[in-house]
């Protein structure tokens, strides 16, 4: 079947077999890699991009169900070479180790933030709790969050932890 | 080996990860991103039983579907050798890449498809009909032991059964406690956001192979053995990796079987595990029953502990050298004056047993700590006191642990124990916190305080290794054989070198992963890294320092020993005569050198540490247990831990709370859960409970330092203290909560809801 849709802010559109999953039509037909795959039951979010804006998971909608729509993946996030306030959180508050699940939770709580501008940690916890983490302990997630919630309010962000602690 | 360690400047800064860029916009490739032109792609046929004769086969339906290549059955590889290597002595049988008669477990593969795409591959997968002829499943250890052999070729179920100590004299021990209790330790799965995959082309010079891996050298080394290539025709290539936690440590059947799909196709093919198929297949960790029995005086002191263990191997053995870790870990922090072991290696159709974070050291912590505790419990003795009473003294160190040469303990390199203890009560105000329970239990709360203490063993292989390349513009490329999962090495082991050559962190790269250039090691496993590929990277570093100061002397017209590297520049000491970095290294590659000195940088060494090393630690949770449901919520958790000196603090934040996270998840969630037939019932994340973000509490993380003499960083391994730790604390402050009950892990709201109701 014919689908085509906005891809990070470009036209595309392929060939598809009405059950291929929109995780693979942008990983496989539009070589976008970022958006990753870690579980296939929809409960990881590691493939976790922007539809119309908002967030969901792309292993559980077909490509043809999304035929004319938005779509934004981790790679259409920062622009013109500016990191999105989330990217620099994660950045400078690691709150990353293996990177594996980072594209769909900086996707997270992209949308979290556009919803809930100065979430307390409860909020934020329950905003990326469709996310799946196994390195970080969701710590300096959290801690990268609350950065970028920080940033994108206009406000000095709250400093690290370990220039405190250890 | 030196005993005082020299620190570099960038020891201990919180340096951002220079990986980053790349992760956080989506550039970074995994081996599930690489897609070389004519790809194929891999599919099993997977048994649905745990114990079944194959009977019969036809793959003619799956041979319509279009697109497809070639279907591979147990005929096609009955000649293919895998590791382990075969020992009848210890009932370790041949492992091939598919069933060879009798499926073991559920999953284990049957057939493999090889197709044009991913999806063409798993339809003709199911149009694979096989005939099974199902077999009684053996699947508790206990019941396995009287069982007719799964091996036919063996005569029981019981791979091995070893002992050390001396019982007589255990037996003789005296002391007013006698306790005795069971320990349970259940499979739990690595489940690293990354699944395996594999990448392999058969290239005009040999095999090309991209792995997710933690050891990419040693897979070269056993893929060109199993396929009877030279070193030299095997190259194996690892890009990002997507965690590990010990369970990319191997090659498994399906990595052989894309290395022969490749091979017979002459296509690139290309097999990534599904979630499914990782909680399936995957090496589950720690699986073991420990009895113990224990002697003790009336003021905690411990006499006398002996440990009866079983260990579930699973259907067939995959890591046979790192058993013995528990048994030999037995004694962990505390001075017991005897101490004995019994470990009975078990065969089941259940998956077999691999590598874990921590990889037998949390099971011997877990069991201990859960003594302690019941030691407290009979003594009246506080749980704190029985610890600091127990604990081996700072001038027992080296310390020849779990009964010395009797028992085969190991010789501990360091260690302050009640400092850390001391810090955490201090840190986490436990006077405080023993008030505060005892007015939540006023009000009727289930208020729970958990410790635990640990010692882990790190620094595997005694060597390590690294090559310093200085390229002609001054910057420097690390060639390491050590593997990063997400660890930020390409960041801590590039302030070593910057630190010692007097650059700026970013003029220091690290190359891993790649067989081509980086020298042979053991990769990345058992908290190795920095002890073992840090060190190294630091020593080469230090080598071509040395050279460099040789050459910036003949440019000064001063000596070699009044050279100083900093700032990329070469200074004679206390003067302001100096070069720049780019001056001494275009010197030296152009052969403007001192007489006796070789042109050029470049320098590899493999370097021999003084031993292993022996980080430590106390943790404490807190936990706060809803009387209506049994449902614990962990709601504070506190870590003291020692690694020695730390590298980047940012970095071992990181591990320490991931550590903690996976040791929580053990603690309360994570098992591996098969029914009466032997069929995993815990097949899903939907099924298999990993922490997620509203599972944990933010954590509060405090350190002492005590440096290990073994390596010239004074660094000990720290990657795996965290769930070694966290999972006993967690366990405890259940007990805690319910009055000192006997809980097992995973400590279930389901559980504690029969404890608050029996």
């Amino acid at each position: 079947m014919e689908v085509s849709m906005t891809v990070n802010g470009r036209e595309v559109s392929g060939d598809v077999e009405p059950r291929t999953l929109l995780v693979h039509f942008l990983r496989e037909d539009q070589r976008l890699t970022g958006t990753h795959v870690g579980c296939e039951t929809g409960y990881c979010g590691a493939c976790t991009i922007h539809l119309d804006g908002k967030a969901v998971k792309s292993c559980t909608i077909l490509a043809v169900q999304v035929d004319g729509a938005n779509i934004m993946t981790i790679e259409g996030l920062a622009s013109n070479g500016n990191l999105h306030p989330v990217q620099e959180g994660f950045w400078e508050r690691h709150g990353l180790q293996c990177g594996f699940c980072t594209p769909g939770m900086i996707m997270a709580a992209v949308s979290l933030l556009e919803d809930n501008a100065n979430p307390t940690e409860d909020e934020i916890r329950h905003g990326i709790e469709g996310n799946l983490c196994r390195c970080t302990g969701y710590h300096n997630i959290v801690r990268a969050v609350e950065y970028a919630g920080a940033k994108m309010r206009g406000e000095e962000p709250p400093p690290p932890d370990w220039e405190e602690g250890s | 080996m030196t005993t005082e360690p020299a620190i570099p400047s960038f020891l201990g800064a919180p340096v951002q990860r220079r990986e980053d860029p790349a992760l956080i916009t989506g550039m970074a490739r995994y081996v599930d991103d690489i897609t070389p032109n004519g790809t194929l792609y891999l599919a099993l046929v997977r048994s649905p039983f745990a114990h079944a004769e194959v009977t019969g086969i036809d793959v003619e339906a799956a041979h319509e579907v279009p697109g497809v290549w070639a279907i591979i059955t147990s005929e096609d590889v009955a000649d293919v050798l895998m590791p382990p290597t075969p020992n009848p002595a210890r009932n370790v049988p041949r492992r091939y890449p598919l069933v060879q008669g009798k499926a073991l477990m559920p999953g284990d593969p049957v057939a493999a498809v090889v197709a044009e795409t991913a999806a063409a591959a798993k339809d003709a997968a199911d149009l694979v009909f096989v005939d099974y002829e199902p077999l009684d499943v053996v699947g508790d250890m206990e019941e396995a032991i009287e069982a007719p052999p799964i091996h036919p070729e063996f005569e029981s179920n019981v791979a091995y059964d070893r002992s050390k100590g001396d019982r007589k004299a255990f037996e003789l021990v005296e002391g007013p406690i006698r306790l005795s209790g069971v320990v349970e330790h259940p499979r739990v799965v690595p489940a690293p956001m990354e699944n395996r995959a594999i990448l392999a082309e058969w290239m005009e010079d040999g095999l090309k192979v991209h792995l997710s891996s933690q050891a990419p050298q040693l897979m070269q080394k056993q893929l060109a053995s199993d396929f009877d290539l030279s070193q030299t025709a095997v190259r194996v290539i690892t890009p990002f990796v997507g965690g590990a936690f010990g369970c990319k440590f191997d090659l498994a059947e399906e990595d052989y079987l894309t290395v022969i799909a490749a091979r017979v196709t002459g296509r690139p093919v290309k097999w990534t595990e599904s979630r499914r198929e990782h909680l399936l297949t995957i090496g589950h960790g720690r699986a073991q029953r420990h009895r113990y029995e224990v002697v003790a005086e009336n003021d905690g002191k411990i006499k006398g502990l002996w440990v009866d263990s079983m260990i579930d191997l699973g259907c067939r053995a995959r890591y046979i050298p790192w058993i013995e870790l528990t048994p030999r870990m037995g004694t962990g922090n505390y001075d017991i004056p005897v101490y004995g072991w019994r470990m009975r290696g078990i065969l089941t159709n259940r998956a077999p047993r691999g590598i874990y974070r921590g990889a037998g050291r949390p099971e011997a912590t877990l069991t201990l700590e859960r003594v302690i505790e019941a030691v407290a419990g009979a003594t009246g003795v506080d749980p704190a006191e029985v610890r600091r009473r127990n604990f081996i003294q700072p001038d027992q160190f080296p310390y020849h642990s779990s009964g010395g040469a009797v028992a085969g303990g190991y010789k501990y390199d360091t260690g302050e124990y009640e400092k850390t203890l001391d810090k955490l009560l201090e840190v986490a105000d436990y006077e405080g916190l023993r008030t505060e329970q005892a007015a939540a239990r006023e009000q009727g709360r289930l208020m729970g305080i958990g410790l635990s203490a640990y010692v882990e063993v790190c620094g595997f292989e005694s060597w390590g290794a690294a090559r310093v390349q200085v390229h002609p513009d001054g910057s420097v490329t690390v060639f390491v054989e050590t593997l990063d999962q997400g660890q930020g090495h390409r960041t801590s082991f590039a302030q070593l070198v910057a630190g010692v050559l007097g650059l700026d962190v970013d003029q220091v790269k690290i190359e891993q992963g790649d067989t081509a250039t980086t020298p042979y090691g053991w990769g990345t496993s058992g908290s190795r890294s920095i002890a073992q590929g840090g060190s190294a990277s630091h020593a080469a570093a230090g080598k071509v320092a040395e050279k460099a100061k040789k050459v910036a002397g003949r440019l000064l017209e001063a000596s070699a020993a009044d050279i100083v590297l900093a700032d990329g520049q070469a200074t004679v000491a206390g003067t302001d005569v100096s070069v720049t970095w780019e001056e001494v290294v275009t010197a030296a590659l152009n052969g403007n050198v001192p007489d006796g000195v070789t042109p050029g940088l470049d320098e590899e060494i493999h370097l021999k540490s003084g031993g292993l090393n022996f980080p430590f630690g106390c943790h404490l949770a807190v936990v706060d247990i809803d009387p209506e449901s049994g449902s614990p919520r962990l709601d504070r958790m506190w870590a003291v831990d020692d690694a020695g000196n730390i590298v980047n603090p940012m970095l071992a934040e990181g591990q320490r709370h991931g550590g903690l996270a996976q040791g929580v998840g053990q603690a309360l969630w994570e098992q591996v859960i098969y029914d009466e037939d032997g069929n995993l019932v815990t097949s899903s994340f939907m099924d298999y409970l990993i922490p997620t973000a509203v599972s944990l509490p933010l954590f509060g993380l405090d350190g002492t330092v005590t440096p290990t003499p073994t390596n010239p960083l004074g660094a000990k391994g720290l990657g795996e203290a965290g769930a070694i730790g966290s999972t006993p604390a967690v366990v405890n402050a259940v007990a805690d909560a319910l009055g000192g009950a006997d809980v097992q892990i995973p400590v279930t709201a389901e559980q504690i809801w029969r404890i608050l109701h029996s």
